[in-house]
C-alpha cells in the first residue's frame, strides 16, 4: 500500500540557518527545530517545520535529524552568516524577524538557486521528489512529497518506519492570509456576456421597431 | 357639391392631422426609442464595469448565499485535495513536558476538518476550523494558521477567516466573551482579552508567542466588507485545557 507523505518548506527562508556549533548528537525533532532556530530561520517556518517533525516523529531517525542539521548548518554558513554579520553585526541566531526578512532579500538569484539545490539533493537522499514554483521575485514555494511503499525493501530512512507510518500535511503558506470577500479587480465574464447580450437584444429591438413603422 | 367639398376638406384636414403625427411618431420611433434603448444598454454595460458594482456583489453574496454554515464534526470531512482518500488518521501519545502526563494528539492533514469554534455571545456558532489558510480552504470554513502551534500545544494558537462568511461576527466579540476551540482530541476554552487592528505586513499577532492564547483574525474595512490590507484580531487568553479520550 502506497502512502503519500508530503514535505512542504520555502526555499528562502526554511534553508536561512547560521553557523551554529550544534552538536552532532541530535536525538531528536526538538534539536532540529532548536537548530532552525538558531540558524535565523523565521519564526513561522520554524513552527511549520516543528509541526511537521512533531507530527512525523516516527518517521525519522536520530542520524535523520542529524544530517538535517549538517544541511542547514552547511547552507547557513556558505550564505548567511557572513551577510548577517555584515549587515546586521549579529549572528543568525540574533537576529530579529524584521532582519531575517531584509537578509532574505539580499540573496543572489545563484544563491537562491544554491539553496533550492541544497533541498533537491537532500529529498533524493530520502527518495523525495520536490516541486519548486517561483511565487514572485524572491520568494519561492517549495513542494516535497515523498512516495514510499511498505511492501518495498526500501532502505531510505524515511520509508524505514512501520508499514502504519503516516504523514499530516504542512504547507509553508502566507503568514496573514487574504481573509476579505473579494473586490474582484477583473471583470467576470459572465457580467461581460450579459451587457454584449443587452446590448445585441436592444439594437435588434431598434431594428425591429424601425422596419415596423417602416411598413 | 358642398358634400364632397366637407368631406374633401375634412380629408385634407385629416390627411394635415395625419401626417404631423406621422411625423411626431417617426420622431419617436426612429429617434427616442433607439436613444433610450442605447441608454439603458450603455447604462447597464457601465454599472456592470465600474468598481460599485464590485463592491457590492459581497453584500448581495452574503444575503443570498444559501451556503450552510454549520457542518458535520465527523473527522475527514469530504474531498479534502490535499491527500490521499486512504490516507490514516495521525494518532500519537504524547507526553506533556511540564506535567509528564500523555495526553492522545491528532494530527490534521492539510485541508482536513479540524475544530469547531464557538463564542455564542458574538454569534460564532458552531463554526468550522480547517487545517490551513488558503483560498481554497477558507471557502469551507474558517482555517488554523499551520505555522501555528497545534490546537492543545502551547502556545498561540492562529485561526483567520472571510468578514463575509464564517468571520462575519468577529468583530462582534468583546472583551469577556468566552471561547471554546474544540477538535477530536480536546477542549480549549478561552476568554477574549483584546481587540486589534493591524497592518496586513505586520506578522506581530500570527507569530509564536510564549504565552497560551488564541488569534482569530479577518480583513479588516471599516465595518464594511471587502477586502483591506488591515485585519481585525480577536486576541484570547487560554482558562482551560481539557483532553479528551481518544478511541482508536
Amino acid at each position: 500500500m502506497r502512502f503519500l507523505r508530503t514535505l512542504s518548506a520555502t526555499a528562502v527562508s526554511a534553508i536561512l540557518a547560521g553557523t551554529v556549533a550544534i552538536s552532532a548528537c541530535a536525538t531528536s525533532y526538538e534539536d532540529v527545530v532548536t537548530a532552525a532556530e538558531e540558524a535565523g530561520v523565521p519564526a513561522n517556518n520554524v513552527q511549520e517545520l516543528s509541526n511537521f517533525l512533531e507530527a512525523n516523529a516516527d518517521s525519522f531517525t536520530s542520524d535523520d535529524f542529524d544530517h538535517m542539521i549538517e544541511v542547514v548548518t552547511e547552507v547557513s554558513e556558505t550564505y548567511v552568516v557572513e551577510l548577517a554579520q555584515e549587515l546586521f553585526g549579529k549572528t543568525p541566531g540574533e537576529l530579529t524577524e524584521d532582519e531575517k526578512t531584509q537578509l532574505g532579500k539580499y540573496f543572489t538569484t545563484e544563491d537562491r538557486e544554491a539553496i533550492i539545490q541544497a533541498l533537491l539533493d537532500l529529498g533524493d537522499e530520502y527518495g523525495v521528489e520536490i516541486d519548486v514554483d517561483a511565487i514572485s521575485q524572491g520568494e519561492y514555494s517549495v513542494a516535497a512529497s515523498i512516495e514510499s511503499d511498505s511492501d518495498d525493501d526500501d532502505s531510505s530512512s524515511a520509508s524505514s518506519s512501520s508499514s502504519s507510518g503516516t504523514t499530516a500535511q504542512i504547507v509553508v503558506e502566507d503568514a496573514v492570509a487574504a481573509t476579505g470577500a473579494s473586490a474582484e479587480t477583473e471583470v467576470p465574464a459572465e457580467t461581460v456576456a450579459i451587457a454584449g447580450i443587452a446590448l445585441m437584444l436592444a439594437v435588434t429591438g431598434v431594428v425591429v421597431v424601425a422596419r415596423k413603422n417602416k411598413e | 357639391m358642398s358634400k364632397k367639398s366637407a368631406e374633401k376638406a375634412e380629408k385634407h384636414a385629416h390627411g394635415h392631422r395625419s401626417s404631423s403625427s406621422n411625423r411626431v411618431l417617426r420622431t419617436v420611433t426612429f429617434v427616442l426609442t433607439p436613444f433610450l434603448i442605447l441608454v439603458i444598454t450603455f447604462a447597464i454595460c457601465f454599472l456592470a464595469l465600474v468598481k460599485p458594482f464590485t463592491a457590492v456583489k459581497p453584500y448581495l453574496n452574503y444575503i443570498f448565499n444559501t451556503t450552510s454554515t454549520t457542518r458535520s464534526t465527523e473527522y475527514g470531512g469530504s474531498l479534502n485535495i490535499y491527500r490521499a482518500d486512504d490516507a490514516p488518521l495521525n494518532v500519537k501519545e504524547v507526553e506533556d513536558d511540564d506535567t509528564g502526563e500523555t495526553h492522545t494528539m491528532i494530527y490534521p492533514y492539510y485541508g482536513d476538518f479540524y475544530a469547531t469554534l464557538n463564542d455564542e455571545s458574538a454569534g460564532l456558532v458552531d463554526v468550522p476550523v480547517y487545517s490551513g489558510t488558503s483560498n481554497e480552504v477558507l471557502a469551507q470554513g474558517a482555517g488554523w494558521y499551520n505555522g501555528s502551534v497545534y490546537i492543545g500545544n502551547y502556545g498561540n494558537v492562529v485561526i483567520a477567516g472571510h468578514n463575509h462568511t464564517y468571520f462575519y461576527n468577529l468583530p462582534n466579540c468583546e472583551e469577556g466573551d468566552i471561547v471554546t476551540l474544540e477538535t477530536d482530541y480536546v477542549k480549549l476554552t478561552y476568554v477574549v482579552s483584546e481587540k486589534v487592528v493591524f497592518h496586513e505586513d505586520d506578522t506581530t499577532y500570527v507569530f509564536p508567542m510564549d504565552d497560551d492564547r488564541l488569534t482569530m483574525y479577518t480583513c479588516w474595512n471599516n465595518g464594511k466588507l471587502g477586502m483591506s490590507e488591515y485585519r481585525l484580531a480577536v486576541i484570547c487568553e487560554l482558562t482551560e485545557r481539557e483532553w479528551k479520550e481518544v478511541e482508536q
